[in-house]
């Protein structure tokens, strides 16, 4: 095997590989949250090379956010239906606590909101999407959007009193 | 601000999208030290990138953990480290190969690296386990019993683990064993860590939330790691660390209660809690003992044939789909809700008596020999309790009804089931509360015997919870009531008396009648103020004046009410309530002569009412200082004291009658504790 040093990666793949997969630590346990960047990749590449899409950008998401709601869905029991509206990403089944240092207990805040809050925060704060970008992504109205994502300011601003939600954005970057 | 280590995100940044070029056929793997094919990232802990890799050499899977710019002065240690920790071959232990130093090229970029090579066990660790197939207590117990075996193992040969925790127990479908990872790295190698977690070698600590006392001093020893793995168990069983992972030096200490004990299997409470001992001297003294106890108390029954606990929901890419741990002590009944034993000379099994509902008439007496001090306190108690002090005088006088009803196992441990009937306050319930929980035996140093035990009536994940510490006086039991509202500070506390049959008298109110170590409870402010009263004066027999509690503990919580009336009156909120029958009523409660102390200082204070208002004078035990004082008491009985506008002391507040308990000053805040002179 000759090894190709430096092959040129996609920069699309460089670019979008640390953004996916801080999006996916913050829902979906390890490894599993690496599997998912890859396949969200592999997918979004296919799909580009097929044909040209009007916007690249909401089309990757929304299938990382396709991606991470099967997932979960696929993770809870069979009496309980997943509903991203309703659910958190912490389901029923997470009985750990885990409370140790000041980042985790930004992310566990951001991880009890409902799926669907969760990922319009992200989407809005975390990589600095418009209010309609997230609308397309998550294929809301952006009135419904907007509503996201108040809800989740909102919430993450009770649970966490002394944190804005800028820090918690900043935590879910660092990620 | 992260305290994930910078550099491993980088080097995750970097590796991450250099494999999904690989699958998606633009370049070779990457290649490290010439002999490792890196395949995919498997996890990230705090120090290392887990990242699963092919042995090009020895032609099998690997998993290697990389450090990025390690501490060269500390490389050749960690060589040495890593010769000790392969000579390790356990089941119950994931082998660690060698650890090696290279530098890793990604993208034209040579990125130093330490690298530690390990057996690749394509399983979960204990924590995604539990958060994905949501196993029963046993099947956890006996995952934790196995891993406990390879750490022991480890500990025989003299060698440390330093950071056990659920995130370092693997769970390996092939021998379908639970594992014990990462040995020995808590001396981690990385460049720019959060520098207070590091020892004075440059050595990050391990995962502070489960780390021993004298461990987070650096003098970790092998009863560190069995502090470490009793912190895991009861994390895994409850859901709740034992300890509040901010906690200080004093907090560990001091601690009142673990949180989460009432969700702990009954059976396994006195020894994990021993093991949770501060003192390291307390614990058990090797994890084999602690595992011997665990093992005794956790009956796993006669394995008929390996049950797949679990199905994997069809075959997904996924490592634990499809996969069975058959862990004995799978079956539909958790520890916490098994029926209690009979006591017998053949002792049966738990699970071949059927299960009693809640509330069923008794089981027989126990046989008239006790085998152990358990047994003296099996059966059905009455329980009346009265509220001395509350953070809201209404309560004082109040006496809430109760049900306990307490049973023993072949193992003597001691589990209750406490049913909350009703109050004198007139509050009746659609359905009674009920609540179990595990109760404790203790020999006090007069030889009495102490039954105690919390229960949370309102719901798991509501913190309200009630302590009940009784001693036997005649055929009754007698001592004291604490309730908390919220977690960290009593709400109300009281006397508490218990008699079988269907009747109990009324509870005498008088605190002096009341065995000691209950008034020092109700009287003292913080549990070492509280501990100091039981082994200074309660031991030698001697009586609680008022100056029977010493200064409260500098940093126990003033009682809320106490902390928002004080709060509003320094930033001028207050207003004055207007008199009424409720504040006279309990103003006259208040006239007369206290003891005061406030933080560490011994005063007195004579109080003078008027309606709701109040005046007095405030006096330094030694004379030192005197001045004068006047305030209010509101509806809620909860008053305050403000000294005359010349001088320069603090604003008092406090709630109840006797004791008072409050908070002096704004920032910092000085307890305060009030007792009647007599």
């Amino acid at each position: 095997m000759q090894p190709q040093s430096n092959a040129a990666i996609d920069p699309l793949i460089q670019d979008n590989w640390p953004k996916l997969k801080r999006f996916f630590r913050a829902k979906v346990p390890e490894p599993d949250c690496y599997e998912l960047v890859q396949d969200t990749l592999m997918e979004f590449v296919k799909k580009h090379r097929e044909k040209v899409l009007d916007n690249p950008r909401a089309y990757l998401w929304g299938i990382a956010r396709f991606k991470v709601l099967k997932y979960i869905g696929g993770k809870r029991s069979a009496t309980a239906e997943f509903d991203s509206k309703i659910h958190s990403v912490m389901g029923p089944q997470t009985t750990l606590s885990v409370r140790f240092d000041r980042r985790d207990k930004l992310m566990n805040a951001l991880r009890s909101l409902t799926a669907e809050q969760q990922i319009a925060f992200e989407l809005h704060y975390g990589e600095g999407m418009t209010n309609e970008e997230v609308a397309q992504t998550m294929e809301l109205s952006p009135a419904t959007a907007k509503r996201r994502i108040k809800e989740a300011r909102e919430r993450l601003q009770i649970l966490l009193a002394n944190s804005s939600h800028l820090e918690i954005a900043d935590a879910y970057r660092s990620g | 601000m992260p305290t994930t280590d910078n550099s491993l995100v980088e080097l995750e940044n970097l590796l991450g999208p250099h494999l999904v070029g690989v699958a998606l056929g633009v370049g070779a793997p990457p290649l490290l030290a010439n002999r490792f094919r890196l395949e995919g990232i498997r996890g990230r802990g705090a120090r290392g990138l887990v990242v699963k890799a092919h042995d090009l050499r020895l032609a099998r899977s690997v998993a290697l953990k990389l450090y990025p710019y390690p501490e060269q002065t500390l490389i050749a240690e960690a060589q040495a480290e890593a010769r000790t920790l392969a000579q390790l071959r356990h089941d119950n232990i994931v082998a660690a190969y060698d650890v090696d130093f290279t530098e890793l090229d990604l993208a034209g970029r040579p990125l130093p690296c330490l690298f530690l090579v390990m057996e690749y066990v394509d399983g979960p660790h204990v924590r995604a386990w539990i958060a994905n197939e949501s196993p029963h207590a046993g099947a956890i117990i006996d995952a934790f019993l196995a891993a406990g075996e390879g750490l022991a193992a480890a500990h025989e040969r003299g060698i440390l683990h330093r950071d056990v925790k659920p995130a370092n127990i693997v769970l390996d479908p092939k021998n379908k064993a639970a594992r014990i990872v990462d040995f020995g790295l808590a001396r981690e190698l990385t460049r720019d860590g959060d520098a207070q977690r590091t020892t004075q070698y440059g050595l990050t600590k391990g995962t502070l939330a489960y780390m021993a006392p004298e461990a987070r001093r650096g003098r970790t020893e092998v009863r560190s790691d069995l502090f470490s793995f009793a912190v895991s168990l009861w994390e895994c069983l409850t859901g709740e660390l034992p300890f509040d992972p901010d906690a200080g030096e004093w907090r560990l200490a001091n601690q009142p209660d673990f949180a989460g004990a009432n969700k702990l299997p009954p059976a396994l409470a006195p020894a994990l809690r021993r093991a949770l001992s501060y003192d390291p001297d307390q614990r058990q003294g090797s994890l084999r003992e602690l595992l011997d106890e665990l093992r005794a108390r956790h009956q796993t029954r006669p394995r008929r044939s390996p049950l797949p606990l679990y199905l994997g929901a069809g075959a997904t890419a996924t490592a634990f789909a499809g996969l069975a741990y058959a862990f004995s002590g799978e079956g539909a009944e958790e520890h916490p809700r098994e029926a209690p034993a009979q006591i017998r000379d053949d002792a049966i099994e738990p699970a071949e008596v059927a299960p009693e509902p809640l509330h069923a008439p008794l089981p027989a007496p126990a046989p008239p020999a006790p085998r152990c001090d358990g047994e003296r306190f099996t059966g059905r108690w009455r329980l009346t309790s009265q509220v001395l002090w509350a953070d809201d005088s209404y309560w004082i006088g109040v006496e809430g009804f109760y049900r306990l009803d307490l049973s023993v196992d072949a193992t003597c441990a001691l589990s209750a089931t406490l049913t909350r009937v009703g109050d004198s306050g007139n509050r009746r319930y659609a359905r009674p509360l009920v609540a179990d929980s595990a109760m404790e035996v203790t020999r006090a140093a007069d030889g009495g015997l102490w039954l105690a035990g919390e229960f949370r009536l309102w719901g798991d994940s509501s913190p309200k919870r009630h302590v009940f510490t009784v001693t036997p006086r005649g055929d009754e039991l007698v001592g004291d009531w604490i309730f908390f509202e919220t977690s960290d500070r009593p709400s109300m506390t009281g006397i508490v008396r218990a008699a079988r049959g269907a009747t109990v008298g009324p509870v005498d109110a008088e605190l002096a009648h009341s065995p000691c170590p209950s008034q020092c409870r109700i009287l003292c402010m913080g549990a070492r103020a509280q501990a100091r009263c039981v082994s200074e004066i309660c031991a030698t027999g001697g009586q609680l004046g008022a100056d029977g509690c010493s200064a409260p503990d500098l940093d126990a919580p003033p009682p809320i009410g106490a902390q928002d009336l004080l709060a509003a009156i320094y930033s001028g909120a207050a207003e004055s309530e207007v008199a009424s029958d409720k504040c006279r009523e309990h103003a006259r409660h208040l006239a007369g002569p206290w003891r005061v102390w406030q933080g560490g200082a011994a005063q007195d204070l004579d109080l003078v009412v008027d309606g709701c208002e109040l005046s007095g004078q405030i006096r330094a035990r030694d004379g030192s200082i005197a001045y004068p004082a006047t305030g209010a008491v509101n509806s809620k009985g909860q008053w305050f004291l403000r000294p005359s506008p010349e001088v320069q002391a603090p604003i008092w507040a406090l709630t109840g009658r006797d004791p008072a308990i409050g908070a002096a000053g704004s920032y910092p805040r000085a307890p305060l504790v009030a007792h009647r002179a007599r």
